[in-house]
Order: C-alpha cells, then structure tokens, then sequence
C-alpha cells in the first residue's frame, strides 16, 4: 500500500463512525478487540459500545486451547496439572467478570474448533449463555466446528423473548422442563450438526412465530418437518440429516425451499403460493405429484429436481418457470 | 453490462451527485445495492439528482465500479450453472475484491470506508474494514498507534489501570 502525505501526520482511522470501527473489529479476534482498549480515550469508547461478545480461541493465551483440548477428555491422561488448571479458572473468571461489565450486549458468540469437554469450561460457558440470555441479547452463535463432543445448550436459550438469531453447531438441544419453547423474535435459526430429538423438533418449530429463514444441516433427530402458518418464513434449507423422513410445509410464504436427504423422504407443500425456487434431492415423488403441485406454484422460477428415482415421465406446465435441472 | 433481456425496469438510472458536484449515472438494478437508495427507490423519491454529501467523485466512482461488478456477476442464469462454476466464479470474485481493495492508498481506503458506510453498502464494507482488520492483526497497540499516528491521550496510571483490568488480554 502507498503510503500518502497524510499518513505520516494525521490519524484517520480514529475519526471514523463507531458502526464502523466497530465493523473493523468484527473481523479481528477477541483478544485484538479488548487489546485495542488501551490505543487512545476513542478507542477505550469505541471498546465500551462494542456490541459483540466472543470466546474464540485467542482467549486463551499462547497454547493454552490446545493443552486443555489435549488433556481434558479421557481418563487415561492425567488430567490438567493443578497450575494450568488454577490458570483456566482465573481466566473464566476474569471473561465472566469482563461479560457482566459489558454496557450492551447484542451478540453473544463462541467460535472454537471443539468443545471443551471438562466440567469447568461447561459451567463457564453454560453462566455465559445464560447472563446472555438473561441481559436480551439479539444474537447468539455457538460454533464449535468439530461436531464429535456436543455442547448441551441450556434449555433457557429456547425461552428468550429477544433473540432474533440463533446459529447452532455442535450442540445437542433438549427442551425445557415444565414450558414450551418460545421464541417470539426468532427471524433466523440455523442448526448444524445438531443433535435433536423428534419431539423436540415438533416443539421447536411451533414456537417460532416470526421466523423468516431456517437452515438445518448435517442434524440427528430431525425426522418430520412440519411447518405450518409461519406466513413470514422466506427460506427454508434442510440438507444432509441423516434420519428426515418427512416435510410437509403450509400456509406460508417462502419463497425459497431446499431440501436434500441422504435416503428419500416424503414431501407436501400446500398452499405455498409464494414459492419461486425449489431444489429437492431424493425426494419420493411421483408424477401426478409434480404436476398438481407446479400447477399450484404461479410464480414459480426455478426448479431443481435430482435423484427423485420416482419420477418416471413428468409432464410440466407452467408459465413462469425459467430454470429447470434434472439429475438422476 | 446488463443483458438486454432484462426489463426495461433495468435501464432506468439514478443520478447521483458528489460532495464535489460530479454527477454519475447508475441503474436501478446496479443502485439497489445500496441499502440507503434501494430506500429511497421503494419510497419512490429518486427523481432528479440524488445529493451525497459524504462522498466525493473519486470515491463514488470506486463505490460504483464496485456495484457494476457486484451486480454483473449476480445476472440471473447463473442459478443452475455448475457447482464447480459457481466456485470458480466466487473465487475469481474474491481474487477482484482483493485486488479492487488493494489498489488503494490508506486515504482512498478511509474515504470508501466512510462512504459505503454512508451509503450502506453492507459487502463494500466488510470487506474495506477487512482490509484494515489485517493491517491492526497480530500487531501491539504501540505497532498499531505508530502505524495509524494515534496518538494517546492517556496517562500512565490510566493506561496501567485498563491493562490491569484485562490481564488476560495484555499477557
């Protein structure tokens, strides 16, 4: 990059809207972001209002995460030794402290490779979500990429009255005891890798009302999607869960519906007036089916059909469809 | 350049005024990018010249070199193309954004940064306050005040008591 006159004497950066150093520091870790508290007075405030809380790896200094995914899980190893272990809780301590002291907290996130699977993390990270949840936070992300040890979400999480997004992977999802789910402000849900019961899910999606986007990948448990009247729901993604059997989607307004098993599943869509866009993998779907529902689609732009070993001679009438993919 | 298949709803223009007087002319289709015009489309008050003050030609003309190749690229068409198409197409994409961000000096990088955010262009954004994220990366708040001259203004005990605050962060 050149270098300008003005670099050498004036500091631009600084002068910058707080929505948008605040969007510089989104795309730094979370140790960057509080070091940056210490630049200058604007940058202290800037610090002050950040929105974002993250546990990422960088939290834990040097190679603190690596020691701890090492030495947490199995018996056979001999455990965390006493110091690092004395260290770990001084830390939790001090980023529980840290959370709690926030102003205003919109987005709580976690972005690590693994779950920490060691009592203290979970009850750490359990006290975490739940102050989140408890301080109405907007947004919430649990990302842990290696899906083999699930966290247990607080079942809490599925009763906040403020969230409007909620990212999932690598968790496994039980309903609260003794109350429905209730999301009432939930716009996205996004689960991957997720591990869910049947009944759960049954729960789970009646309890979101305004729900305009839902994204399942890669879930155990998912067996039978049923959405019914959730005239805000745009999208609709359902790919590679292993045990769906089953979607059946009504009265409702989505414009876009992916669904993609890994055996074949049953499929009804009714009354989706809206529907521009349908891909659908390994769905068990017959002729007259294809028919009657394109039939039923008049705004209908894209359609997308592989592996629906059903299908044997289709006969497609419809005025406003411009795309059309088969595969076999 | 939009394929003239497309409706006529597409050649329909803005025109868009600099803080410095300059006026371009941007379609509708390529405009709506921007999340403070495609407002003002769907209230329908884009007759006449659009002023933005808070942009001046030199960056305005980024910010819609930008748009044009956004929008290019997202022709309908496209939907079904092949998977690996659309990943070459993503990455060429991703190889013009780096290059589009790299050319530019650290004024030019400030002023897009004020103007799409000025004009609420969500992609531009992100991606000029990427650039800047890489720059700070890795680097100590005295590497990070030296590279932007920030100067601070606190004093010792003061910066002492935050480092304090948030040992864990410092170590």
């Amino acid at each position: 990059m050149e270098k300008t006159r003005s670099d050498e004497e004036v500091d631009l950066i600084s002068e910058l809207p707080e929505g948008v150093l605040h969007t510089i520091l989104s795309f730094l870790p979370f140790k960057e972001i509080v070091q940056t508290s210490v630049l200058s007075t604007r940058w202290e405030e800037v610090w002050r209002t950040y929105p974002v809380f993250t546990i990422d790896e960088s939290v834990f200094n040097n190679d603190l995460y690596e020691y701890l995914l090492d030495n947490c899980e199995g018996e056979e190893n001999n455990g965390v030794d006493e110091e690092i272990r004395r260290k770990t809780m001084r830390l939790y301590q001090c980023l529980e402290r840290l959370l709690r002291n926030r102003l205003s907290i919109e987005k709580f996130k976690t972005e690590l490779s693994e779950f920490l699977d060691d009592p203290e993390f979970e009850s750490f990270l359990h006290s975490c979500v739940c102050y989140a949840i408890g301080s109405n936070i907007k947004k919430m992300k649990l990302d842990f990429a290696y899906e083999g040890i699930l966290y247990n979400l607080p079942p809490i999480v599925l009763c906040s009255k403020s969230i409007e997004v909620l990212k999932l992977r690598g968790c496994n999802v039980e309903l609260p005891t003794e109350s429905n789910v209730k999301l009432p402000s939930l716009r996205k849900l996004h689960l991957f890798g997720v591990d869910c019961k049947d009944h759960v899910i049954s729960n789970l999606f009646s309890g979101f009302p305004l729900i305009e986007e839902m994204i399942c990948s890669g879930c155990e448990g998912l067996g039978t999607v049923k959405l019914f009247g959730l005239y805000r729901l745009n999208k609709i993604k359902l790919i590679k869960n292993w045990d769906l059997k089953a979607v059946y989607i009504k009265n409702s307004n989505v414009s876009s519906l992916t669904v993609s098993g890994s055996t074949p599943f049953k499929i009804g869509v009714y009354h989706c007036m809206n529907l521009r866009k349908i891909s659908l993998e390994l769905a068990s779907i017959k002729d007259d089916w294809l028919c009657k529902t394109i039939s039923e689609l008049p705004f209908l732009e894209s359609l997308k059909l592989g592996f629906c070993h059903e299908l044997k001679s289709i006969k497609i009438s419809s005025s406003s469809l411009k795309k059309l993919k088969m595969t076999r | 350049m939009s394929t003239p298949s497309s409706s006529v709803f597409s050649y329909r223009v803005l025109k868009l005024k600099s803080s410095d007087g300059e006026i371009f002319e941007v379609k509708q289709t390529v405009a709506v990018q921007s999340g403070v015009l495609k407002q003002m489309m769907e209230d329908g008050c884009t007759e006449g010249e659009i002023p933005l003050n808070n942009v001046d030609s030199p960056t305005l003309a980024k910010i819609i070199e930008w748009c044009n190749k956004h929008h290019d690229d997202d022709v309908e068409g496209r939907v079904l193309s092949q998977e690996k198409e659309k990943e070459k197409e993503k990455a060429d994409m991703k190889r013009w954004e780096s290059e589009f961000i790299d050319a530019l000096n650290r004024d030019e990088l400030y002023f897009l940064l004020i103007g799409s955010n000025y004009m609420n262009i969500k992609e531009l954004l992100d991606c000029a306050a990427q650039k800047v994220a890489g720059m700070v990366k890795g680097k100590t708040p005295e590497a990070i005040r030296e590279m932007f001259n920030i100067q601070s203004d606190f004093t010792e005990e003061e910066e002492k008591a935050i480092r304090k605050e948030n040992q864990w962060a410092f170590n």
